[in-house]
């Protein structure tokens, strides 16, 4: 039987009409923030439940231009993007679900934070699914515009204000060069869809292809600047670090993510045959990212900045893996898209925790403050303990595994030297992340003891991240046939192959 | 495959670039000269119509009442409209041709505006200083 094509879009058109119908909402005044986070709740299940059937049902490796006279193939549904789509409205609902606590505790925050945050959403998936250099360049905006307010959403506060801003302009500024690279690769090749550049680069792969490498390095200076890398780095800290503690989980866990989502797709697809000029390119980055990374994060007294710096690291190892796609395209495409989730739930994790501790006071802020705290909230400060092992690389934990497969591509293609400076900053990493560790257990301060008691959901979802961290590192060896790492990297391998079939 | 590398006069580009080079080199240029020329030549002395600030004309008065920042809902309201319109008059002129299909794509893009104005109306940016 013929699916009909309206099944395929059916996660997109839950999170859109969500949005809206939050914003419509939002206007009644007997809905608090509770039913606002219940309904948006709602439709994004509704959407991540469309999604799993997609994938159950659509086999293993799928590909369609849905409405295609209609969208003219500028969407494209296959399981690289429904994966990636599963990822990102888990951060919706993870993030809604951790921060309930702290938007109910702040004035500031009303039922329109929800319609953005889903219109975020909304636009990252629309950016993964997006077959066409204009139409990601929208979903981009929708994306980086909702955050923009989301940031500066709770406007007593000078910092939030100040973050935005920031944000707003560096972020146009750096989303100007995606449409002069578009241009320039529209004026090349004469077409912005994403299958018919990659068919001009083979066919005129002998004659000049100046233009289209200018085009594609203008697109991804918007990249790496979107993803904090090295010399475009400098807003990340004052940004993530401005914004409240949720809408940071947020930006950090799912932004990433959906940055690279877009950016494989169109390196694999289109810039597979002249990928050799900017290899050069990105060592250099990888390097002065991971070291300016990991002196930022050194430096930081603030648990919250340090955080921020160490995302900044991840990038480092992030990109390790962009340059070995050269050599093994499957298995460093699929190990990036393994780390995103691995970091993805750590990092959600992390700041979540931070978020729900610091949530009725702003007490608690740098390392010196959580001296003793495992003597006064064990579960919390074990909880914080696995993702910053998670973090920092530890065996037994997913983290380990990301790193582990991220560092043996690099080797296998031949880049030791990425290798091993990737190797030499998890070994600085542990220095920042151990020290938490080490403040919160060895030390003995419990002077104050006013931390919000383990109640509401927020706990219980932060404790099944930490409970799903440990399963990835350890949990294939115990239960064979239940989901697991292997599941996620098999996963991360077909929705890889799904990106060549048509 | 790549030729970025090395220099070619005889490049397609190069004449675009030359003339980026010397289009810089000419900004920077009358920039200084303009500053130079502006420290060199100008009068000093301080005179009390020239310190005043430049009205065309009429004299500077101090503004007697202040403006509403609430003007500023109304105009983005307006612009809500405005862009509306431009991108409805393409459709119509072009009505015939796009047919059923152009019409739905077009209420859709209405409605959706629409949902924006709504939600602008019951949050009370149309009424005087009564924002909700």
């Amino acid at each position: 039987m013929q699916t009909p094509d309206i099944t395929y879009l059916l996660p997109l058109f839950f999170v859109g009409v969500g949005a809206i119908l939050l914003m419509i909402l939002s206007t009644f005044k007997n809905i608090n923030i509770k039913k606002g986070a219940i309904a948006s709740l709602v439709f994004l299940t509704l959407a991540i439940v469309s999604n799993i059937y997609n994938l159950n049902t659509l086999g293993d490796i799928y590909s369609v231009y849905p409405f295609s006279d209609v969208f003219n193939n500028m969407i494209v549904v296959d399981t690289y993007a429904s994966y990636f789509s599963t990822i990102l409205i888990l951060g919706g609902i993870l993030t809604i679900l951790i921060g309930l606590h702290y938007f109910q505790r702040r004035k500031e925050f009303t039922v329109e934070f929800f319609s953005l945050l889903l219109f975020s959403v909304f636009g990252m998936m629309l950016l993964v699914h997006a077959n066409e250099l204009i139409t990601a360049f929208i979903a981009l905006e929708i994306a980086s515009i909702s955050l923009y307010i989301m940031i500066g959403f709770e406007k007593v506060i000078d910092k939030r204000i100040e973050a935005s801003y920031k944000y707003l302009v560096l972020g146009s500024l750096a989303g100007v060069f995606f449409l002069l690279g578009s241009s320039f690769i529209y004026g090349a090749t004469g077409t912005t869809s994403i299958g018919e550049i990659g068919i001009f680069v083979s066919n005129n792969i002998d004659s000049n292809m100046s233009l289209i490498i200018l085009g594609g390095t203008m697109i991804l200076i918007t990249f790496l600047f979107k993803i904090a890398a090295f010399p475009f780095q400098n807003w990340a800290i004052d940004v993530y670090d401005g914004a409240s503690l949720p809408v940071t989980a947020f930006m950090a866990a799912t932004f990433k993510a959906a940055v690279f989502g877009f950016i494989l797709r169109l390196v694999l697809v289109d810039f597979d045959l002249i990928r050799d000029f900017w290899d050069d390119m990105f060592v250099y980055i990888i390097i002065f990212t991971l070291a300016y990374g990991s002196f930022l994060a050194i430096i930081q007294k603030s648990l919250k900045r340090m955080l921020v710096s160490s995302s900044i690291v991840h990038t480092g190892y992030l990109l390790i893996a962009f340059v070995s796609i050269g050599v093994i395209g499957e298995n460093a495409a699929s190990s990036i898209i393994f780390y995103l989730v691995a970091y993805f739930l750590s990092a959600l994790g992390a700041f979540g925790l931070i978020a729900y501790i610091s949530s009725e006071d702003q007490l608690r802020i740098t390392y010196d403050d959580f001296r003793g705290f495992s003597h006064i909230r064990p579960y919390m400060a074990a909880m914080l303990s696995v993702f910053m092992l998670s973090l920092a690389g530890i065996p037994s934990t997913i983290g380990f595994i990301g790193k582990f497969y991220i560092f043996t591509g690099a080797i296998e293609s031949g880049n030791e030297i990425l290798a091993i400076v990737g190797i030499t900053a998890t070994f600085v990493s542990v220095y920042y992340y151990f020290k938490l560790i080490a403040v919160m257990y060895f030390y003995r301060s419990p002077e104050m003891t006013d931390v919000p008691p383990l109640k509401g959901i927020a706990p219980l979802v932060i404790a099944v991240i930490a409970l799903m961290i440990i399963w990835g590192g350890i949990g294939n060896t115990l239960i064979a046939y239940f989901p697991g790492v292997d599941f996620l990297i098999d996963m991360a391998k077909l929705s890889y192959k799904s990106l060549f079939i048509l | 495959m790549t030729q970025l590398s090395h220099m070619d006069f005889a490049h397609p580009y190069f004449g675009a670039f030359f003339l980026l080079a010397f289009g810089v080199a000419v900004f920077y240029g009358i920039t200084v000269v303009a500053r130079i020329v502006s420290r060199r030549m100008a009068r000093l002395d301080t005179e009390k119509l020239k310190l005043t600030i430049y009205e065309c004309g009429p004299e500077v008065s101090k503004q007697p009442n202040k403006i509403s920042a609430h003007f500023y809902l109304f105009a983005l309201l307006f612009i809500l409209f405005d862009v509306e319109i431009i991108f409805m008059f393409p459709w119509a002129v072009n009505f015939k041709i796009l047919g059923w299909f152009g019409f739905i794509e077009m209420v859709l893009f209405v409605l959706l505006l629409a949902i924006g104005f709504v939600y602008a109306w019951k949050k009370g940016a149309l009424e005087w200083h009564s924002i909700r």
